[in-house]
């Protein structure tokens, strides 16, 4: 079972590497001008070029959109877990 | 006791979660959007060098991806048209900006009348849009968009050395909706799009103010006009098309057509443009988690697909009517909404700010000078 810190630690690798990505493919696909083409996309598109787009707009959503939540719902969960795990446990004779 | 525990914890996750994605998200990409409705220089200067960037690159009809080249010939266009409408309005809002970006308009409009801008329009006509001002083919879009570029640019300088084509562009539009029986112009041949005879209308009446010639009548009269036949009684949207003869109704009421329309429309006649922004706000206006959206078509309509105009439409809400309604929120000083609607132009058009400016990666030419007239049109 992991660790507090660990757990945290892992947390923030995650959300580090998401960031990563989104910022790497962001630079990356300014220089292209690849992404631009989502917004004309039809079947003129080569694929590959509307797959890295779609990958581009997916990371983005989910480092933008959804990310927030993970985190305030993992911290929440992490801090409620512990209190009723302590409320739980019977308490000890002295 | 263990899965009520487990039921406690995974509840507090999920609504966490919702809180997470309801409250936060849209905040963060609207972090900016209090600072471009007050007009912030920075900014206003960052996305200006970006631009800059695209038109001192000397676009072409293949750095557009439409599918069609007729259509890429309208992008390069309209990116010259609206990056100069950015420069534009940039002056008018920081006099210390003037002598640049007057430059880079002059550089816009020489570029809007090259032979290669202009093909698209004289592949269209079968003719040139202007080699043929003292014939009768309309060619409303190059003409209408172009002379408002004009008259933005003689506001700004009244020696401007365009006056003279301003003044034989303005009087071959007058003399064609004179002659119509509709009032409006085709876009091409066959088709007539009122959201572009608000831009050939806007165009004369900037051209009323800065050539000193008065053309209230004929301006009272469109206005009158388009009133009782381009809107729609029931919903107060512009129609996107209408038949060339009679004016009756080929596409109804769209959101790209009448968002597009009030900011044209603002340089011609505040209360019409104040009128199409607050139909367009009560039909079609939205919030997805915080992020303004806006419908292509209204409630009333099943399945519209949408078309180039609107750009794609998802789940009915419309890219290009929510781009085009910033400009008519900071027109009519609506702050709120322009807010949301900026943090909707934040997520997905991606900016990405670097030393020789900002760029909304996923835009291209034709979506950062879109973007540049819209953030920053006038109120």
């Amino acid at each position: 079972m992991k660790t507090p810190v660990r757990k945290l630690l892992f947390w923030i690798m995650e959300i580090g590497v998401i960031g990563a990505i989104h910022f790497i493919l962001l630079d990356w696909l300014a220089e292209k001008n690849v992404v631009a083409t989502i917004f004309a996309a039809g079947t003129h598109v080569p694929r590959l070029t509307l797959a890295c787009a779609g990958a581009f707009m997916a990371i983005r959503l989910l480092a933008l959109l959804l990310l927030p939540g993970i985190i305030l719902s993992r911290a929440g969960m992490y801090v409620v877990d512990l209190r009723m795990k302590k409320n739980d446990t019977p308490a000890t004779k002295e | 006791m263990k899965w009520r525990r487990l039921a406690v914890v995974r509840g507090v996750g999920f609504g966490l979660f919702l809180a997470g994605i309801w409250l936060v998200p849209h905040r963060w990409c609207a972090r900016e959007s209090r600072a471009w409705y007050d007009g912030n220089a920075v900014l206003q200067q960052r996305l200006a060098r970006g631009v800059e960037k695209w038109v001192m690159t000397g676009l072409g009809r293949q750095d557009f991806s439409t599918g069609t080249s007729q259509f890429n010939g309208e992008w390069l266009f309209g990116a010259y048209m609206m990056a100069a409408m950015g420069y534009g309005q940039t002056a008018l809002e920081h006099p210390a900006w003037r002598a640049r970006h007057v430059e880079l308009m002059g550089q816009c409009i020489e570029r809007i009348l090259s032979q290669e801008v202009r093909a698209f329009d004289r592949e269209s006509w079968g003719d040139d849009p202007i080699d043929s001002l003292d014939g009768d083919s309309d060619h409303a879009a190059y003409l209408g968009y172009f002379n408002l570029v004009l008259g933005l640019h003689r506001q700004l300088n009244p020696a401007s050395k365009y006056a003279a084509l301003n003044d034989r562009i303005t009087a071959a539009l007058i003399r064609r909706i004179e002659k119509s029986p509709t009032l409006l112009l085709q876009t091409y041949p066959g088709e007539v799009y009122p959201v572009d005879n608000c831009a050939v209308i806007a165009s004369v009446a900037l051209h009323g103010r800065t050539g000193n010639t008065n053309h209230q009548v004929l301006l009272n009269r469109w206005m009158q006009r388009c009133r009782e036949r381009y809107i729609d009684s029931a919903t107060g949207l512009l129609y996107q098309s209408v038949e060339r003869a009679t004016g009756a109704v080929v596409d109804g009421p769209r959101g790209s057509g009448t968002t597009l329309g009030a900011y044209f429309l603002s340089f011609a006649d505040k209360s019409l443009s104040r009128d199409l922004y607050e139909a367009s706000r009560r039909e079609l206006a939205g919030d997805i988690l915080g992020f303004g959206v806006v419908r292509e078509y209204p409630r009333s309509v099943k399945g519209g697909r949408g078309d180039i105009d609107s750009g794609p439409i998802i789940l009915g809400y419309s890219i290009s009517a929510a781009g085009f309604s910033i400009a008519g929120s900071r027109i009519h000083r609506d702050a709120e909404r322009y807010s949301r609607l900026v943090s909707t132009a934040y997520l997905f058009g991606a900016p990405l700010d670097r030393r020789d400016g900002r760029e909304y990666v996923t835009g291209g030419p034709l979506g950062n000078a879109l973007m540049f007239a819209l953030l920053t049109a006038q109120p």
